[in-house]
This record gives C-alpha cells, structure tokens and sequence, in this order.
C-alpha cells in the first residue's frame, strides 16, 4: 500500500469515524441523487458581519475525498451542491450552501458551508 | 397598530420582487426565492438566483421635509436588493451577461405596478441607484440594484404617510 493510499484509507476509516468524532449528513448535488456521507462539523465556528450588519454563521466541514462515504474533489460543485445536517447540536437538520472549497488532498476535502 | 411607512414599503418591494420566483413571470431569469435576512441567521442560506433585500441606514431630506401641525419628516431610504450569482461550475454564461440580466430583471418588476414609484400613496418618489457588483456574506458574488425611495411621515408618528 502507497502512501497516497493509506492517506486515503486513513480519511475514512480513522478521521471521518462516526464512532469517533464524525456523523452521519447528506450531500445533496446540484444535479443529480443525494446520498449519505461521513463528515466531521465544526459548527459555526466562525460568523462574519456583512456590510448590512447581519450574522452569517459559518460551517466547516471536512469530508472524505471518496465517492461513497464522502465527495469526490472532481464531483463537486461549488456552484450550487449542499449539505443537510444540524446547524447546531440536537436541532433539526438544515440544508446549507457550500460556498468555499478551503483546502483538498488525496484523502480530505474541507468545505465551508453558510 | 400600523407598520411604519418604511416597513409598508419594504414589504411591498418585496411582493414586487417575489413575482420573479413564480414560473414564467419572467421569460429569461426565475428566482429562487426572496429574504430579508434576519439578525442571526440560522435558518437560510445563500442560493443561485436568491433575492435578498437589504436596507441601509435611513436619511432625513431636509428640504422636502414641510412645516404643518404636525410637521412633515422627509425620509429617504435605500433598499439594496441583491441577486445572487453562484451558478454551475460548468457554467459558461459570462458573469457579466448574468448581472445584466438580473440587474434588467429586477428593475422590470419592481415598477411592475401603476405609479410603481410612489408604492400606493406611501411614498413621493423612488429612483434607481448604481448597479454595482457585490460580496455581501463575503462567499457569493451579487449584482446589486440600490431602491431609493423617498417618502414623508408625521414627525411624530412614522406609522402615518404624508403627501
């Protein structure tokens, strides 16, 4: 096994464990069926101010770069693929943007959602 | 209790531009959907072709305002009415043919009415602003068309329209 392979299998199989820190969301494609994937979410860890003084709540999210249990770097679609998951622990599950592609290897992509 | 004059236009403009998301009001652009944001905002998120209806900080027109009992106040208020651009990744639509789509869109529906600019009686005038390209939440590229509406209140009840 390569390097480049156990990063990969590493993603999945130790970072975006969902008996550890990650869960269960769904991506929901600009076109096409959404389906389940494993993610880690970091919840509104960061809110900007725009310019018109209103809160925008800020998601990262990091996912496996893998067409099964994650989101393949070449599948998404920053113009218009989305997220449904929790906005904040224990709440009903929204659906939110993906608005920036913030860093990708061969095993991780980490997404911001708002 | 009546909404101040201010939030009866804002809610207007708002209908006004809301015909954009039904099917077929508009041959070429179809929007998503149409928010005033709220202060924390949990619940929406930016979309493709999603309105979005600002409001910036209210300025008092001196010389229009009148004396009477009471007097009259002259307000004018600019609502920045947003268009989000955040279309496919295989897109290859120029972002310029975009904004001037929008842009033309958006200015069609909002005089979409009789006297579109006095917005049934609650205002004097209401012009257009510069068109001007945006990143409001700092993600999303918008094309923003500025609202200005000028109208006068009772000085001592802005719930009350004056002429």
């Amino acid at each position: 096994m390569t390097l480049r392979d156990s990063i990969s299998a590493d993603a999945s199989l130790v970072f975006l464990n969902n008996d550890e820190f990650a869960e269960s969301i769904t991506y929901v494609p600009r076109s096409g069926p959404s389906r389940t994937i494993n993610a880690v979410v970091f919840r509104e860890q960061i809110q900007t101010l725009d310019e018109n003084a209103t809160v925008t709540p800020i998601w990262q999210i990091h996912v496996a770069n893998d067409s099964t249990d994650g989101i393949t770097s070449d599948e998404l679609d920053l113009g218009g693929d989305k997220l449904t998951f929790p906005p904040r622990d224990g709440k009903t599950a929204l659906t939110r943007s993906i608005v920036q592609l913030l860093t990708q290897d061969h095993g991780i992509l980490v997404v911001e959602c708002q | 209790m009546a909404d101040p004059v201010v939030e009866q236009i804002a809610v207007k403009l708002e209908t006004r531009v809301s015909q954009l998301t039904s099917s077929g009001y508009s041959a070429v652009f179809q929007a998503s959907s149409v928010v005033r944001p709220l202060v924390r905002d949990l619940s929406e998120t930016p979309a493709d072709k999603q309105i979005v209806i600002e409001q910036s900080d209210t300025e008092i027109d001196e010389a229009l305002s009148h004396p009477g009992n009471p007097p009259a106040t002259a307000w004018v208020q600019t609502f920045d009415v947003y268009v989000n651009i955040n279309p496919s990744e295989s897109s290859t639509t120029a972002l310029s043919t975009l904004v001037n789509l929008y842009a033309s869109e958006i200015r069609k529906a909002v005089t979409d009415a009789t006297n579109w600019h006095n917005w049934d009686g609650l205002a004097i005038n209401t012009t257009f602003g510069a068109i001007e390209k945006s990143s409001p939440n700092g993600s999303f590229i918008a094309v923003k068309i500025p609202v200005v509406v000028t109208f006068r209140t009772d000085e001592d009840d802005p719930t009350v329209a004056r002429a």
